[in-house]
């Protein structure tokens, strides 16, 4: 296997990534700090070191309706967005999903304005996270790049046809230099394969009507078979990640415990954060204390069944959400997993912490503090409440 | 250019089954469209739903004899060159 150290950013290795996979289409708008994904691709192309069609478009929403065409016309389709992007794609990312296209999104979080701020929260891809979008999130850039390939085969596996987001951590992640296992490309090019759609729209010997109207009497069947593709998407996720790992020495899953086995109280994170709560459990485990991590990275589809299997034996859990849902009732991954724990005969008391909004800084010492109130919890008993805000100015 | 005469003599490309009303314009238009387009070789549809899109391709009844892709109001014009993209990316 030709793998190679690099030295690149989190948007470098979501290029990198692209021009590996050397999609037929690419149509995409530019967006901090998502921009330099399509900048630097777009130097592969006019380089001519991949043979994509790139479409400049003058919005994102144009991005993905082009996308979409592309993908119902059998191209492997690929674009990238962050924050406002991800915002204005809203509507065509249902119909990619309920179209069943397997597009590519390299997504960079970002919080989602007002009032305006460019920097990392899980706004803009939780908003999405009802769109039928299959969700993965990356601790590092290694992850991404990673993901982008492990995307690619899910999405197009024939038990899924639906599109995925690959996302990443805005700035902390975009634009952090790390060093990274980069493949071959003709290593990446057999773990891809080629993408044969079962359909294609210009097929003139063959015409077909590509979203018709569906009324009363038959739009719910569509939308129930497209419910199940995104269940059936949980196995190819697993498959998938395990046939990376034997192929490129880097097994990917569901989610990734970390010390979570022994653990009486633990974390769940999402992204980034996931690195630093390493540090913090590994200096709270040199004094003793049981704590763990689970580092959650399918968020879609949601593996409720796995996930209450490995949180149940806890005495406390802190959900740690870099996004508010405005509800009143904490943020939305807490929402999910309280709700999977819900069936357990033996549950631990599960609470919520929303930090790191527009990009507010989470340090060891910020987790270390959240585990304290955990494990304050589990030794009294007792709560000041389901949700708490961590490192905010009150 | 081919005259009404000319045209009624095509094979339509309109299938019967669509929804419009009896004397509906818009079907008379379309079908005009596919009769003077023989060749083209895909339809895109750019009306909202209540217009084409509803009267040509309610699914079990839409029956084309050439492909179409339809959609919401937002974004045919993208879709469309997304498609010729598709298709030159194909080629």
């Amino acid at each position: 296997m030709a793998a190679k150290l690099k030295a690149m950013t989190g948007n470098e290795a979501m290029a990198e990534a692209m021009r590996q996979i050397n999609p037929d289409v690419v149509a995409a708008y530019p967006i901090t700090p998502a921009t330099e994904v399509v900048q630097i691709f777009a130097g592969f192309v006019a380089d001519g070191l991949v043979d994509t069609e790139f479409v400049a478009v003058e919005s994102e929403h144009s991005a993905m309706s082009a996308c979409i065409g592309a993908a119902v016309a059998g191209a492997r389709a690929i674009t990238s967005t962050a924050s406002q992007g991800l915002a204005l794609m809203y509507e065509m990312l249902y119909i990619a999903a309920g179209l069943r296209l397997p597009i590519i999104l390299a997504e960079v979080n970002r919080s989602l304005s007002g009032p305006l701020n460019i920097h990392c929260d899980h706004s803009d891809t939780m908003g999405a996270s009802y769109t039928g979008w299959i969700q993965l999130f990356s601790e590092n850039a290694q992850e991404a790049y990673d993901g982008m390939f492990q995307a690619v085969r899910i999405a197009e596996h024939p038990d899924v046809l639906l599109p995925a987001m690959v996302t990443t951590d805005g700035f902390i992640i975009s634009h952090g230099m790390e060093a990274m296992q980069v493949i071959g490309d003709a290593e990446v090019k057999k773990f891809i394969g080629t993408y044969t759609p079962k359909h294609r729209l210009l097929d003139t010997d063959d015409p077909r009507t590509v979203s018709p109207a569906l009324l009363q009497d038959s739009f719910f069947e569509f939308k129930r078979v497209e419910s199940e593709a995104m269940r059936k998407a949980k196995d190819v996720v697993v498959a998938v990640g395990q046939e990376f790992g034997k192929t490129f020495g880097r097994a990917y899953g569901l989610f990734e415990p970390y010390h979570l086995e022994n653990a009486e109280v633990a974390i769940v994170v999402m992204g980034s954060t996931a690195g630093t709560a390493k540090v913090a459990i590994d200096e709270l485990r040199a004094k003793g204390q049981k704590v763990g991590m689970l580092k959650l990275r399918c968020f879609r589809p949601f593996p409720y069944v796995e996930l209450a299997g490995a949180l149940k034996h806890l005495k406390v859990l802190g959900v740690m959400d870099r996004s508010d849902t405005f509800s009143s009732f904490g943020g939305p991954v807490f929402n999910e997993i309280r709700s999977a724990l819900y069936d357990e005969p033996k549950k631990p008391v599960t609470l919520n912490t929303i930090y790191g909004l527009g990009g507010r800084d989470i340090n060891v010492g910020d987790i270390k503090g959240f585990f304290e109130n955990l494990l304050r919890v589990a030794g009294s008993g007792k709560t000041d409440g389901l949700v708490s805000y961590l490192g905010v100015r009150e | 250019m081919a005259s009404l005469k000319e045209l009624s003599k095509r094979q339509e490309l309109l299938s019967p089954g669509h929804r419009a009303c009896v004397g509906c314009g818009a079907a008379l238009a379309i079908r005009q469209v596919l009769l003077a387009a023989q060749k083209v070789p895909v339809v895109a549809s750019c009306g909202v739903p209540g217009d084409l899109h509803l009267h040509l391709s309610l699914f079990g009844l839409a029956d084309p004899l050439v492909p179409q892709c339809l959609r919401e109001l937002r974004g045919h014009g993208l879709r469309d060159g997304g498609g010729l993209s598709g298709l030159e990316a194909d080629r």
